[in-house]
């Protein structure tokens, strides 16, 4: 965070290198974020530009209460969650064309292809606020208190989400399960 | 069976990346040989990690470029900070208003007074045991020497012409507060009479009463 906050003040200073510094140190991990939120390059990309523009444009305003990248984490999500509900449709998990990962432990009990949609559909139905704390823990991979920064929220209330998030999810996919008549 | 080990849950997305601590790790992988319910939950947190395309790296060569010349653009847009700060300062000016009002209020009753009593009064009656220590006649701009007025000596005729002088002169000021701020509620008031110091609340309070006493005589 010390490196960061050297970084800011060089950048306010007009010190072009320090600019460049932060977008390299952080445009990886928030495009990740942005495309697992999007589901496409194209709006990722916009979402990551816009991300970087409101954040140095805004600078003065950045009170250093919570980290930089906490702070742009905030600005990347809102700005998502905007493309998110323009559409009206997202794909948090676009299982079809990407990679998936297995627990070479637990292969044997992973879930066929057709249960992956209704992973997908079930992730959907979860509440922004939960399906945001799933997003972030699971696939970002980001410690609890990091979200709570990013959340706005407590660790305690974190944690919580994540909690029931989870239960949430396993009970939609259940009901999907029972329609489909796996039983 | 449901499991009820949250601190496990919480552990499960690391399990098997390198983020994890060594002995979190064993810690997880000892409770998953015995829990059938956290190794389901894993298989499907496993389903939900999926990789990112790269989108090549002319792209992120180029963003930072990108994001400079935007940035740049965007600085160059007119202040509006001045004109907010503007606004600010005309707010601030307006709210300072009524108490400056309030103030002026007490002060027209004492200069009505003092034009209508003019000649007759002798000697300096002050209102209040405290009013020598209030230079109240600097603030209303009179000569070091001019006498205060007493309202009990004043005739009911001067009386009645400096009430209905006051009367007007208040009503155009309280007209004058309502386009400015709105109808003025009570709390408004109150504040704003807080904001007189206690002299000038003990010579508004006198002249309430002298003023009251003399139209209960007549």
């Amino acid at each position: 965070m010390d490196e960061d906050l050297d970084l800011i003040r060089r950048t306010e200073a007009g010190e072009r290198e320090a600019f460049d510094a932060l977008v390299l140190k952080y445009q990886k991990p928030l495009y990740s974020l942005l495309y697992r939120m999007v589901s496409n390059h194209d709006d990722a990309a916009d979402a990551l530009q816009k991300t970087f523009v409101k954040a140095f444009t805004g600078l003065s305003s950045f009170e250093k209460r919570s980290s930089f990248k906490t702070w742009l984490y905030q600005i990347a999500i809102n700005l998502a969650k905007n493309i998110y509900r323009d559409r009206a449709r997202a794909e948090y998990v676009p299982l079809d064309d990407v990679v998936i990962k297995r627990n070479p432990r637990t292969v044997e009990a992973l879930i066929a292809k057709e249960n992956r949609s209704r992973l997908r559909s079930a992730f959907d139905g979860l509440p922004e606020k939960q399906r945001l704390t799933l997003l972030l823990r699971v696939q970002e991979d980001r410690k609890f208190e990091e979200i709570a920064g990013i959340m706005g929220c407590s660790l305690g209330t974190a944690k919580a989400n994540y909690h029931h998030a989870v239960q949430k999810l396993k009970a939609l996919m259940e009901e999907q399960n029972a329609a489909a008549g796996d039983g | 069976m449901e499991c009820t080990n949250k601190t496990i849950k919480e552990l499960l997305p690391l399990y098997g990346k390198k983020e994890m601590d060594p002995a979190d790790f064993v810690r997880v992988e000892d409770h998953l040989r015995c829990c059938e319910d956290c190794r389901e939950e894993l298989a499907l947190l496993g389903m939900m990690i999926s990789e990112v395309p790269d989108p090549g790296e002319d792209f992120w060569a180029a963003l930072p470029e990108r994001v400079y010349l935007e940035v740049k653009k965007r600085q160059k847009a007119p202040d509006r900070g001045v004109l907010g700060r503007g606004f600010g300062l005309l707010r601030y000016m307006l709210a300072l208003r009524p108490v400056w009002i309030s103030a002026s209020v007490a002060a027209t009753v004492l200069i009505v007074s003092l034009f209508v009593a003019g000649p007759r009064r002798q000697e300096p009656v002050p209102i209040s045991a405290a009013a020598d220590d209030y230079a109240y006649e600097d603030a209303l701009g009179s000569d070091s020497g001019a006498p205060l007025p007493d309202l009990a000596e004043l005739t009911p005729t001067e009386f009645d012409a400096a009430s209905a002088w006051a009367g007007e002169e208040l009503s155009a000021m309280a007209l004058e507060a309502e386009s400015v701020q709105g109808a003025l509620s009570e709390s408004d008031l109150s504040e704003e009479l807080s904001e007189l110091n206690s002299h000038e609340l003990a010579r508004l309070s006198a002249m309430l009463e002298a003023l009251k006493k003399k139209e209960e005589q007549s």
